[in-house]
Parts: C-alpha cells; sequence; structure tokens
C-alpha cells in the first residue's frame, strides 16, 4: 500500500521528479565515465607491455623465472601442446628460446638477447613481420638468417646482408658461437629491447646453444585479458609438476604495482567526485524537501502516523534513485561504447611523445561491465542515505508552521 | 540593474539551508580536488627528482659519437679541462666524470649483458644517490683489489653473493676483447630492475687501467640547482662546447618527460570532469528552485517585471551560488598545498610499498599558480553556462497558470 502510494505519488509531479532522477543519472554517469577512463588505461598498459612481448601467459621448466638460465630449459613434448591446445580462449602458442650473448658486428661487440622464435608463431605476439623496416622477414624455423632490433642494428653498425657474430655460453656451459647474414632489421617499440633483441629461427638458436629440441618458454596470447586466470590455474593442474605457469602479474610484478598505485590515486579522484555529486543530490532533495513542506503538514494534521509517512518519502526517494541510476546506467554504456571504438586522440607534443614508445596517443575507455553495476549501486547507495533527510524532516516537522500558508 | 543584482543577492539568503550546500558543495568540491590535484602533481614531481637523481642526473655530456655506438674510443678530449669548466659554469651544483665500457658481466652459471661505469669513488655520491642505495657492502671505501658493485637482480641473475668473483668482458680503445676478474664489494637496488640487472660500478681507476690508458672521461653527469631549469643551462654549455653532444634529462630520458605529460594530462581531465560536475549539481538545485518558486516567479511577472530582468535575476542568482564557494575553495586549497608542501605528509605508515617503485612516503603537495588560474577561468565558463539553462526555464513560466498552481 505504501509502495504503490509512493509509487504513485512520484509521478503527481513529474518535473521534480524528472530533476531529482536527473541529477542522480549525473551522478552515476560521470563516475562510470571517470571510471571508464582509468580502467581503460590500464588495460591499455596491460595490452601494451604484456601483450605485445611477454604474453599474458608462460609455461617454463619449473624455476625458470628466478634463474634464467638455458640450464633450465625443458625438452620440448607433445603432451605439453596437447594441454595447452585443450583450453579455450588460447589465440596463439608462442615456443620460444631465449639467452643472452656478445654480438659482434664489423668493429664492435655488444651485449644481445638472442631470442630463438618459430617465425610464424612470433608474429602473434612480438609481430616482427609488422614492425619490419628493412630487407625481408624469416620464412621458416630453420632458415640461416637472423632479425635484429633497430638500436642494436646501429650500434653494431650493421645493415641488411652483413654478418652478425655471436658468442656466448650454451645449454650446460658449451661454448656457443655462430654467424649469420642479417635478415632483415625491426623497430622495437620497448626502448630496453631495441637496444639488444636479435630473433633467430629457434632450430638455428637450439644448434647455437647446443640445446637440441630445448625450449625455455612457452608464450601463449590469449582473446582476453581476463580469461588469464581460469586458463591458469587449468594449466597448472593439468600439466606436470616440473613445469610452471606464471601469468603476467606474477612475471611484471612492476606492471601490477603502478597500477595499483595509479588506480589508488584514481579512487581518491573518485571519492572527490561523488563528494561533489552527492551534495548535488543533496541539493535537489532539500528543494523537494522543502517544496513539499505543506503537503507534509497537511498529511500528518489528517492524522498520517509520522513513520508512515517517512517511509512513503523514503521509498520515493530510492525509486527516484532507481530510476536515476537505471537511467544513468542507459547513458552511459553507448557513451563510453562509442570511445571505446573510437577512442580521443591526443594531439602535439603528448601524442609524439607517446608514440616514440609505439603506443597509440589515445585515451582508451573501458567497457568492463563491472564499472557500470559498480558505479551504478555506489551512486543509489549514497543517494539512499541522503534520502534519510527528509525523513528526519518529516519526523520534526511542526504541523501548525508548515500548513500556515 | 543594480536592484536587480540585489534582489537576487538577497534570494539567495532567503533560503540560506540550500544556497548553504550549493555553496558548501562548490567549495569543498573546488578544495578538494585542487589539493588532490596538487598531491598527484607533488607525489610524480618528487618521483622525477628521484629518478634523476639515480639514473640520469640533470645533463649529460658525451661526445656525440659516444651517444649513438657507446664505443671506449669515443671519449670525450681533454676531458678534465671540460669538466673544470662545466663545474664552473653557473647553476652547476656539480658534474662528475664515468668511464664507460659496455660488455658482459659473467659469472660461472650465466652471462649477462652489461653497461660498466668506472666512477670516482669520492664524487659519484655529489651527484646520483646510487652510493645510498647499497643494500649489502660499500660503495669502494675499503682499499681492496679490483672491487665491483653491482644491482641485485643481476646478483640474482647470476648466482652471485658478496664476496663471489665476476668476470667482466669489454673492449678496449683498440677494439681488442678484455676480460678482467672483480670481486664484489657491494650490491644496490633501485627501483629498476632493468637498470640493476644491466649496470655494474668499478673504480675509473681501475677500468682505465684495463683500458690500458689514463682517466678517460666518457661521460660527465650534472646536478643543476633546478631540474626545470636543466634544459635552458644545457643549452648554454652547448653554446661553450659546439663539438660534444650535451642533453637535458628530457633528452636522455623521454620516457620520464612523457610521465610528466601524463600527468598534466590526467590533472586536466579530473578537473574538467570535476567543474562539470559541480556545474550540474547547480542547474539542478537552481531548476528545483525555481519549481519551488513558481507561483513567486508567476506573480512577479503578472506584477509587470520584464523577461530580461527575471533572465537576469535567475542568472545573478545561480553566479552567486558559485562564486560565493569558488575563490573559498581555491584559497582554502592554496592554503592547504602551502602547508602540506612546507611539511610533508607522511604516508609511511598507509602505503609502506611506494618507495620500491620510486615514490617517496613522505609527499609535498605542490601546485603552480598556473593551474589555480586555470581552474578558476574553468569555473567562470561552467558557471556561465550552468546559469542560462536555469533562467531560460523561468522565461518559459506563464504567469497566469503559475499563479494558479495550488
Amino acid at each position: 500500500m505504501i509502495v504503490k502510494l509512493a509509487w504513485r505519488n512520484i509521478w503527481r509531479n513529474k518535473r521534480r521528479t524528472f530533476i531529482t532522477a536527473f541529477s542522480v543519472m549525473l551522478a552515476v554517469f560521470l563516475s562510470v565515465l571517470t571510471r571508464s577512463m582509468q580502467f581503460g588505461s590500464y588495460d591499455k598498459m596491460i595490452q601494451n607491455i604484456a601483450g605485445t612481448f611477454t604474453g599474458y601467459i608462460q609455461i617454463h621448466q619449473k624455476g625458470y623465472w628466478d634463474e634464467q638460465t638455458l640450464n633450465n630449459s625443458f625438452a620440448q613434448d607433445d603432451s605439453v601442446d596437447h594441454v595447452v591446445a585443450r583450453q579455450t580462449g588460447i589465440k596463439a602458442v608462442v615456443p620460444r628460446l631465449q639467452s643472452y650473448v656478445l654480438a659482434s658486428g664489423t668493429k664492435s661487440s655488444r651485449a644481445a638477447f638472442v631470442l630463438g622464435i618459430d617465425p610464424k608463431a612470433e608474429n602473434d605476439l612480438s609481430e616482427p613481420q609488422k614492425r619490419l623496416i628493412k630487407g625481408q622477414y624469416l620464412t621458416s624455423d630453420n632458415e640461416d638468417g637472423v632479425i635484429i632490433a633497430q638500436g642494436l642494428a646501429d650500434q653494431l653498425q650493421l645493415s641488411v646482408k652483413d654478418t652478425l657474430v655471436l658468442l656466448g655460453q650454451g645449454y650446460h656451459g658449451q661454448s656457443a658461437a655462430g654467424k649469420y647474414p642479417v635478415k632483415g632489421i625491426v623497430n622495437i617499440p620497448q626502448p630496453d629491447l631495441n637496444q639488444v633483441l636479435i630473433y633467430l629461427p629457434i632450430q638455428q638458436a637450439r644448434v647455437l646453444f647446443g640445446a637440441y629440441n630445448r625450449l625455455t618458454a612457452i608464450a601463449l596470447v590469449l582473446q582476453k585479458a581476463d580469461m588469464v586466470p581460469q586458463v591458469t590455474k587449468n594449466l597448472r593442474s593439468e600439466l606436470p609438476s616440473h613445469y610452471e605457469v606464471m601469468d603476467w602479474q606474477k612475471m611484471m610484478p612492476e606492471l601490477v604495482q603502478a597500477i595499483q598505485a595509479d588506480n589508488a590515486g584514481g579512487l581518491i579522484m573518485l571519492m572527490v567526485l561523488y563528494m561533489i555529486v552527492g551534495f548535488g543530490i543533496l541539493g535537489t532533495i532539500l528543494m523537494m524537501t522543502a517544496e513539499r513542506k505543506y503537503e507534509l503538514g497537511i498529511m500528518i494534521a489528517v492524522g498520517m502516523h509520522r513513520f508512515k509517512l517517512g517511509l512513503n518519502i523514503l521509498i520515493e526517494s530510492l525509486f527516484m534513485a532507481l530510476i536515476g541510476a537505471l537511467a544513468g546506467i542507459l547513458i552511459s554504456l553507448p557513451v563510453i561504447w562509442y570511445f571505446h571504438l573510437h577512442p580521443i586522440y591526443l594531439t602535439g607534443d603528448l601524442a609524439r611523445g607517446i608514440k616514440t614508445f609505439g603506443m597509440e596517443p589515445i585515451i582508451p575507455f573501458s567497457v568492463d561491465p563491472l564499472i557500470l553495476i559498480d558505479q551504478a549501486l555506489i551512486v543509489f547507495g549514497m543517494t539512499g542515505i541522503i534520502a534519510l533527510y527528509p525523513v528526519w524532516y518529516t519526523f520534526r516537522l511542526k504541523v501548525n508552521t508548515a500548513i500556515r500558508p | 540593474m543594480w536592484t536587480i543584482i540585489k534582489i537576487s543577492w538577497k534570494n539567495v539568503w532567503r533560503n540560506p539551508v540550500r544556497s548553504g550546500v550549493v555553496i558548501t558543495a562548490v567549495m569543498l568540491g573546488i578544495w578538494a580536488g585542487i589539493f588532490i590535484v596538487g598531491f598527484t602533481n607533488g607525489m610524480s614531481q618528487q618521483r622525477l627528482k628521484d629518478q634523476l637523481d639515480t639514473y640520469t642526473g640533470h645533463i649529460q655530456v658525451h661526445t656525440p659519437a659516444f651517444v649513438s655506438d657507446k664505443k671506449v674510443s669515443q671519449y670525450i678530449p681533454d676531458g678534465d679541462s671540460v669538466l673544470a669548466q662545466l663545474r664552473r659554469t653557473p647553476g652547476v651544483v656539480a658534474a662528475i666524470p664515468h668511464t664507460v665500457a659496455t660488455g658482459l658481466a659473467s659469472s660461472s652459471t650465466n652471462s649477462y649483458g652489461s653497461t660498466i661505469v668506472g666512477v670516482d669513488p669520492n664524487a659519484e655520491s655529489t651527484v646520483l644517490t646510487l652510493p645510498h642505495k647499497l643494500v649489502e657492502g660499500n660503495f669502494f671505501t675499503e682499499d681492496k683489489r679490483f672491487p665491483v658493485v653491482i644491482g641485485k637482480s643481476l646478483a640474482k641473475r647470476l648466482n652471485v653473493h658478496m664476496g663471489s668473483k665476476i668476470v667482466l668482458t669489454f673492449q678496449d680503445t683498440t677494439n681488442n676483447i678484455t676480460a678482467s676478474a672483480f670481486r664484489i664489494v657491494g650490491i644496490f637496488k633501485t627501483s629498476n630492475n632493468t637498470y640493476d640487472e644491466s649496470h655494474v660500478f668499478i673504480r675509473s681507476s681501475d677500468l682505465n687501467n684495463l683500458l690500458g690508458t689514463h682517466d678517460l672521461i666518457h661521460e660527465i653527469v650534472i646536478k643543476t640547482t633546478d631540474a626545470h631549469q636543466a634544459p635552458a643551462i644545457a643549452k648554454k654549455m652547448q653554446q661553450q662546447f659546439p663539438s660534444l653532444s650535451v642533453q637535458s634529462w628530457q633528452e636522455v630520458a623521454p620516457e620520464l618527460r612523457l610521465l610528466d605529460s601524463t600527468i598534466k594530462l590526467e590533472i586536466y581531465i579530473f578537473m574538467t570532469i570535476l567543474v562539470l560536475a559541480l556545474a550540474l549539481g547547480i542547474v539542478n538545485t537552481m531548476l528545483m528552485a525555481i519549481l519551488e518558486r513558481t507561483r513567486e516567479l508567476g506573480m512577479l511577472m503578472a506584477v509587470g517585471m520584464n523577461k530580461k530582468r527575471v533572465f537576469g535575476m535567475i542568472v545573478a542568482e545561480t553566479f552567486f551560488l558559485s562564486f560565493v564557494g569558488a575563490p573559498l575553495g581555491i584559497f582554502f586549497s592554496w592554503i592547504t598545498i602551502k602547508l602540506t608542501g612546507n611539511y610533508g605528509i607522511n604516508l609511511s605508515v598507509v602505503a609502506r610499498g611506494l618507495s620500491q617503485f620510486g615514490y617517496g612516503s613522505i609527499i609535498y603537495p605542490i601546485l603552480d599558480n598556473a593551474y589555480y588560474f586555470h581552474i578558476a577561468l574553468m569555473m567562470v565558463a561552467a558557471a556561465l553556462l550552468s546559469a542560462v539553462y536555469p533562467a531560460i526555464k523561468a522565461l518559459r513560466l506563464r504567469p497566469v497558470q503559475a499563479i494558479r498552481k495550488m
């Protein structure tokens, strides 16, 4: 009965209801917008860092990550491939054999990072073919040729068709030495890697290091970043215990920390925003209450119980908050969806700066449904608390002054 | 006109609770907003300072060839006199020489690409804070033969400890490969793992001995009085030494510059959303106020107040609501930032992990005056816009119906 009364009451004065619901809607909209930008930038960070070189998940020999040497490599095994193939959501499987060597060009030598790759699979992760700036890409995993990063090529003064000499330590301490024609030069967006990276076809890398049929890591690219926990869990339970399965959070704790630090700052900013929108809602509810002073007075005068009247008003406010929150979701969804598909492009100095790091100069938006639900719930809750004011007002109302015009 | 403004001002205070809420919202919103911005800004400025003090210094001087090739033969000619002259340049606090070779650091288990930096143990800490970042051992204070200080993560990769021997392999000035064993006397740890993995420090006298030369200087790292003045000072130095490459930190570490400008962008996005929220809050409250005062406004119109005046009155009221709170908010935030900026906010209790990624645990909020000005401008624009809509709504009222209502 009270609920019905409340529902009818809010439609008695449509404009008032619209204004109140509108302020709730705006609160939801603005907080969703803020959060969507924050989450969007984290997704982009993860995509840029984990999705372009390391991969979301890697499988190694147990202990490899703590001590990254060839001695901790593992023999390639079909049973691992079968387990991986069984998982859903895996976009690419990228086998790798990697180690550090001394690379020499015509005159000088530099420390370098050799990544033994399957040329086809690698295109799904670090995309060397796309980043090629000179020469040709590798055609098979047994080809006699290397692709080197631009920074390294500059330092060794090498260009396409020159010979690169590699010297280092192989599997179980054997000495590793080899010479390869430079087939292509790539520009790697990560500045550190651009100074050291060498792509070598995996069969050649195995010969170089004497690590026949061995891998140091299998990197996995997933269709979506949020599938990582499930796939990691499945792989851990299905693979034999001498393998370790690591997700990007474990492999790159700095990235996780950076996101956490930024998120803490983002939450503080969100609090300030809640405070402001909260005051906005409080303003409208105060006005609404003041406007209904006469009506409330009459209701009490004709004998309605104050408790019931208060409850009635509370339910009215909650109805309006609910309408506002739902409308907030409805209006923010297309907006963030639009900006998710058509991100805002930055211009000027900042954009150039971002581009030199191989990233797109955009402000990304996330469309994680949790953002919408969380913000709508938080604003709804906030409005619920603010709505206690009219209830209190009803309890305290002096009838004789209220109904005097 | 004056009468209208006076009426508006009195109208604002006819309902002190309602106006109080809006004014408080504007004031608190701006106060908290600007303070958070100052806090974030202070945090990132400190991070920048920490990065500069640990890794890059404010200005670096090399030969142009060394910048691209990093070869031992590309040292600064007559380095000592260049160093002495740089130290005398106005704005320079200190300058230190580095002898630099690139090569491989190896132990019995592994080898790792490494930049070998030869330092003057006594002078190093006048510019860079690395000597203070040791977690074990010391920075060449004991006189031992061929000592080396390496990063913690490199020690882990090479599986070595304090007192272990590692072999450093590099090319000398005539491109011959040289190798020598060094004993670990210190282990450092900074917030950047990649740096820790790829840099080892030895005495420049030892490195020069192995290179078969005397006092080669490849790199001069300079600390100036103010990091933001560094580009200007670097420009002057470049004119003084046209044959050398003088780079400020902005060129040496473009990623730090990027971080700097990203923070600025974030600050402006945040402030825009905040001002938008404030403005919409004001609009809503004013719309509600007009709804409540339908009868009164209708009466005013009926007794002959023209539309221009009604419009002016509502606009002025909305303006007052914003401009009692906004200056107060800006003033309070200015005081808060000045105060906390002097004493610092100690976060060590809540955020012990901060220092791990290059943030200090005591934050000193700071904000340039330009920001206050921009925020004030944004607020004026928002107030103007938010004043117009309720005023238009008020104009649409039909006097006869408005009076008859209720």
